[in-house]
């Protein structure tokens, strides 16, 4: 690799690795599941790399990466929407205004996240863990705790809840200290 | 969350993937008049995306959490999850107390190395652990496994130790030497695919955007896109891409053995039985930019791409469909399939070498984008095309396959095979093949069935 090309690499993955985890946040929220979040992040990415010669500024680079998020969730959705329940693109781009008026509140959530996980019970925390880590499908988690697999998206959705009520409320102690 | 439980199921319907197509309009009739509700189905949604990723999923809290020294918490998780979209890697990093982890590794040798943690301080002889992470910035370091697998990572590069005998390859290059019986089966997973070893050297490389590579230098690795997929098998001179996405595609490239008969080690020679071949009536291949190369007295017909065959001798341009450069671009040849065809397979095929300068064969060279559309109206081409709705299905650069660093390098006979890991490339009614450089293409198949209606 020439020396310029790694410069610019590694300028790029400084940029990338800072805004990653918001991006991902973001995308997740404009397109309806998981794995269409990895796509739509996969597109993004090649899309910044590709372009990344077009970034007038590093400063920029959020605003620019959310700016190509969102156009790839929106022509992913269309993709989509052929044979998929999707939301309109009015409201996507809403939920896009929404979300890219406090980029750096997804730093912040991540970081209480973290804690707040710590807080779960063992159980609650072995079920993300199979669910979200080891990837297993639902169904099967289901079949081997011999419950249905309803059951468990419902103790899927009431961690979610309490995981997100836990985040809101540690930013807002975090608030009261400043 | 203050919205209502019943709204809040909505959400959860939503986002898991069973809301009806009534739900879904329900939940956005109420998301576009309830800011708290938009509110609480983004912060629900961002819990979502992050749980994967979390750092912490600790079984049990015993003890302190250790890393490598001096790699702190927060960069390990930013840096975790670069381009890591394909795979749920991440190891819930146990709570375990310092003494009880065990060093499965150790940096054998480092040269010129830069971190991207500009105040890394990594020496020889530091020893690394599972879950561990390198992130070179530049420079090469190797790192030796205690069952005697040999990494060479070249920088930049970010790995992951998963276990004392695979690595996780996010970014860049490494080498792998397994020479030991104890290191046979050592694995590289990358965003797209796992590449285990059966001895003894291959090479990985993943691009920023997730485009793996697999180069097996000797010996023989077992190429596992997923569980469920057929595995292939990658032998010593061979070499393999793997695309991210859904369908996972691989582009394999071989050299010929230079004569009109087109052999290659496993792809078959250019064939009249493909969906394409211009004997059926049904395809047709324009070249919407760029232009073909003619002379006065003849000029190439581009359907020859379709006829079954490719060139009779090694320098003929009279039988190659050969897009000329200018103004810095190739241009693209658009196939038009009639309609939705179910893509299996799309072969291309190349041949050329000077009759007297043997080394130059700079037109063997194959340097291609491959693109598909469904059948629609053909957008303007000179619009960007995965904007324009075009999706991108493979890259082709036959010349960083092979590794050419000289021209005598080249392969003067070489066949692009480009297929899914499991099923189909896709459906679609026309292909365009955007051309990066300057190729004698001798033929095209494209092998698949008209998409059930």
């Amino acid at each position: 690799m020439r020396p310029d090309e790694q410069d610019k690499h590694d300028q790029f993955l400084q940029l990338y690795v800072k805004t990653e985890s918001s991006l991902r946040g973001f995308v997740r929220s404009l397109v309806p599941s998981l794995e269409d979040a990895k796509e739509v992040m996969q597109g993004t990415a090649a899309v910044l790399w590709r372009k990344f010669d077009q970034l007038d500024s590093p400063e920029n680079f959020r605003r620019w990466a959310f700016g190509v998020a969102r156009f790839e969730a929106l022509a992913y959705r269309r993709d989509q929407a052929r044979d998929r329940h999707v939301f309109s693109e009015e409201l996507v781009l809403q939920l896009a205004k929404d979300t890219e008026s406090d980029p750096e509140l997804f730093d912040l959530e991540e970081k209480a996240l973290e804690k707040c996980i710590r807080k779960l019970t063992e159980k609650n925390r072995s079920l993300i863990k199979e669910a979200y880590y080891t990837g297993t499908k639902i169904d099967q988690i289901a079949k081997r705790a011999d419950r249905t697999p309803m059951s468990l998206y419902k103790a899927l959705h009431r961690i979610r809840m309490a995981l997100a009520d836990c985040i809101e409320n540690d930013l807002k102690k975090q608030e009261s200290f400043i | 969350m203050k919205s209502s439980n019943e709204d809040l199921e909505l959400v959860r319907l939503y986002l898991d993937s069973q809301a009806t197509a009534e739900e879904v309009n329900l939940l956005e009739q109420k998301m576009r008049k309830d800011h708290q509700l938009r509110k609480d189905f983004l912060s629900y949604a961002r819990v979502d995306a992050a749980l994967p990723y979390a750092s912490n999923i600790p079984e049990k809290q015993t003890g302190k959490t250790f890393r490598f020294p001096s790699w702190s918490i927060w960069s390990s998780v930013a840096a975790i999850i670069v381009f890591l979209f394909a795979l749920d890697f991440k190891s819930a990093t146990p709570a375990l107390p310092e003494s009880s982890k065990q060093a499965i590794a150790y940096f054998e040798k480092l040269e010129n190395c830069r971190w991207m943690n500009r105040h890394e301080t990594v020496a020889q002889g530091s020893s690394l652990f599972v879950s561990d992470r390198i992130e070179l910035s530049s420079g090469k370091a190797n790192v030796l496994f205690s069952n005697g697998a040999i990494i060479s990572l070249e920088g930049p590069s970010i790995v992951e130790i998963s276990s004392v005998n695979s690595v996780f390859l996010s970014l860049g290059r490494a080498q792998v030497v397994a020479e030991t019986l104890e290191s046979h089966g050592f694995s590289i997973t990358t965003p797209s695919s796992t590449f285990v070893d059966l001895g003894t050297s291959f090479t990985a490389t993943v691009a920023p955007d997730g485009l793996s590579h697999l180069n097996v230098t000797q010996g023989k690795v077992n190429l596992i896109i997923e569980e469920d997929h057929v595995r292939h098998l990658i032998e010593a001179g061979e070499a393999i891409f793997v695309e991210p996405g859904k369908h996972k595609v691989l582009t394999k490239i071989e050299p010929g053995n230079e004569s009109k008969d087109f052999i290659f080690p496993s792809i078959p020679p250019p064939s009249q039985d493909d969906y394409a071949d211009a004997s059926h009536g049904i395809a047709k291949v324009l070249v919407p930019k760029g232009s073909l190369r003619k002379l006065p007295g003849w000029e190439v017909n581009p359907m020859s791409l379709l006829d079954g065959k490719g060139q009779t001798v090694p320098d003929s341009p009279k039988e190659s469909v050969f897009l000329e450069k200018k103004g810095g671009t190739f241009g693209n040849l658009l196939i038009d399939l009639g309609k939705d065809i179910a893509i299996d397979r799309v072969n291309s095929y190349s041949w050329h070498q000077h009759q007297k300068v043997k080394k130059h064969k700079n037109r063997a060279k194959q340097v291609f984008t491959l693109y598909g559309l469904q059948d629609q109206e053909v957008p303007d081409l000179n619009l960007p095309l995965i904007e324009s709705g075009w999706k991108r299905i493979a890259r082709v650069n036959s010349d960083r396959f092979f590794d050419v660093r000289e021209d005598i390098d080249r392969p003067a006979q070489q066949a692009c095979s480009i297929f899914a890991s499991k099923g189909k490339i896709g459906d679609f009614r026309y292909l365009l093949v955007e051309v990066h450089g300057p190729t004698f293409f001798g033929e095209i198949d494209i092998f698949g069935n008209p998409v059930k209606p």
